[in-house]
């Protein structure tokens, strides 16, 4: 992959990353590194930096929601939670995706429609 | 009875670079208590600082830094308790460095567009000598950098003013005085008017790594001796010379004001009286 595709598909990345934290929230509660870990599992996220600015204007925007708790070891943790606005969110951006990937795969000389 | 002290240090150092004992300091991280090898200390505070630099004026800025230095916490606290050590080396710093990346990696896709706010522009230049274009002390070169106009042209109108009248010298030398030295990387970038980019901040970030590498891996006495040369040439020794270039240079100031202001009143008496009163003068 050249230098600009990388950058483009990193574009792609950042631009499913809000749905993608509220999937893995919809399924409960979780604490920062969790929610890196889940991305990174599956490619989505390279370096953690990018995720920290993402947290806190979703938590500002009141789509989340987080509470300190103690940690067994280490510093105390956040745990980040869905609101219920962030269930409106979550819904919207799932139709928004669901509309996109049809759009996008419209577009390939497979498809036989 | 410090330099005294000083020289014995310089014959018979202290450390060796087969002692592999390193200073630290004690921070407060995320709530945790961390000893920290200088160099990591170093390394740790610069990118935290750059990263400050970066979220500046972003929403939520200081949430961001601060959940940084807890995921700093955290990882170095998973390091020491896999590694059963206890304090922070500039290896851990670098691998949490590479697990979190760069600070300019922590912008979010919605700022990239409004972001590269361009401070090309003259009005966001300071002034400094420019010591890389210079034909005496680099004033020229400054100015023409802070108004956006090649270095000749101001050169030129100095020359100009020198032939016409011989106030070219002297606001020159008073430029010389009054203007800075561009010295760092960060006076030459607002010298010219380049906004810090972050390429830039990500070398200036390196070179202090590799710098804080270096300082603690070669530690030797070579090392000791040709420091103290290096800045007996480049500071004590040109210290020194500008220094006396100062009183020198004030010291024609003055001399040629007397004249100025001595020519001066010859003209206006003669004006006054008619003639050349010489007797008066001299």
């Amino acid at each position: 992959m050249t230098k600009a595709e990388a950058a483009s598909t990193a574009q792609m990345r950042k631009g499913v990353l809000e749905l993608c934290i509220l999937r893995i929230l919809s399924k409960g509660e979780a604490y920062t590194s969790d929610i890196v870990g889940a991305l990174q599992a599956v490619d989505l996220l390279v370096v953690e930096g990018t995720i920290y600015p993402l947290l806190t204007r979703m938590k500002n925007a009141e789509t989340l929601n987080y509470r300190w708790a103690e940690s067994p070891s280490g510093p105390p943790r956040k745990y980040y939670s869905m609101t219920a606005q962030g269930e409106n969110v979550l819904t919207e951006l799932e139709s928004a995706w669901t509309q996109f990937v049809d759009s996008v795969n419209s577009l390939s000389p497979n498809n036989q429609a | 009875m410090d330099a005294v002290r000083g020289f014995c240090e310089l014959l018979v150092p202290k450390q060796s670079s087969l002692i592999n004992m390193v200073d630290t300091r004690n921070i407060s991280l995320g709530g945790l208590l961390f000893h920290v090898e200088l160099p990591a200390y170093t390394a740790l505070r610069a990118y935290l600082s750059d990263l400050a630099q970066v979220l500046r004026g972003t929403e939520g800025e200081e949430e961001v830094l601060q959940e940084v230095e807890h995921r700093f916490a955290e990882l170095f606290n998973q390091f020491m308790a896999d590694a059963h050590r206890s304090v922070v080396t500039l290896t851990d710093v670098e691998k949490a460095r590479k697990q979190l990346g760069e600070p300019n990696e922590f912008r979010e896709v919605h700022d990239e567009h409004t972001e590269p706010k361009s401070s090309k522009g003259p009005q966001n230049r300071r002034i400094y000598r420019d010591p890389e274009d210079r034909v005496i002390s680099g004033a020229c070169a400054g100015i023409a950098h802070r108004v956006g106009v090649d270095p000749i042209l101001i050169r030129a109108l100095f020359i100009a003013l020198t032939i016409a009248s011989g106030i070219g010298v002297l606001v020159y030398g008073i430029l010389w005085v009054c203007i800075p030295k561009a010295k760092s990387a960060s006076d030459r970038l607002a010298m010219k008017g380049d906004s810090v980019t972050l390429d830039a901040i990500k070398e200036a970030v390196e070179d202090q790594l590799l710098k804080a590498k270096d300082e603690f891996e070669n530690p030797t006495v070579t090392r000791r001796y040709r420091s103290w040369w290096n800045r007996f040439i480049s500071e004590t020794l040109p210290h020194f010379l500008k220094g006396l270039a100062r009183v020198i240079f004030w010291m024609l100031v003055v001399v040629s004001v007397v004249l100025f202001a001595a020519f001066g009143l010859l003209i206006l008496s003669a004006l006054i009286t008619g003639h050349w009163n010489f007797k008066f003068m001299f």
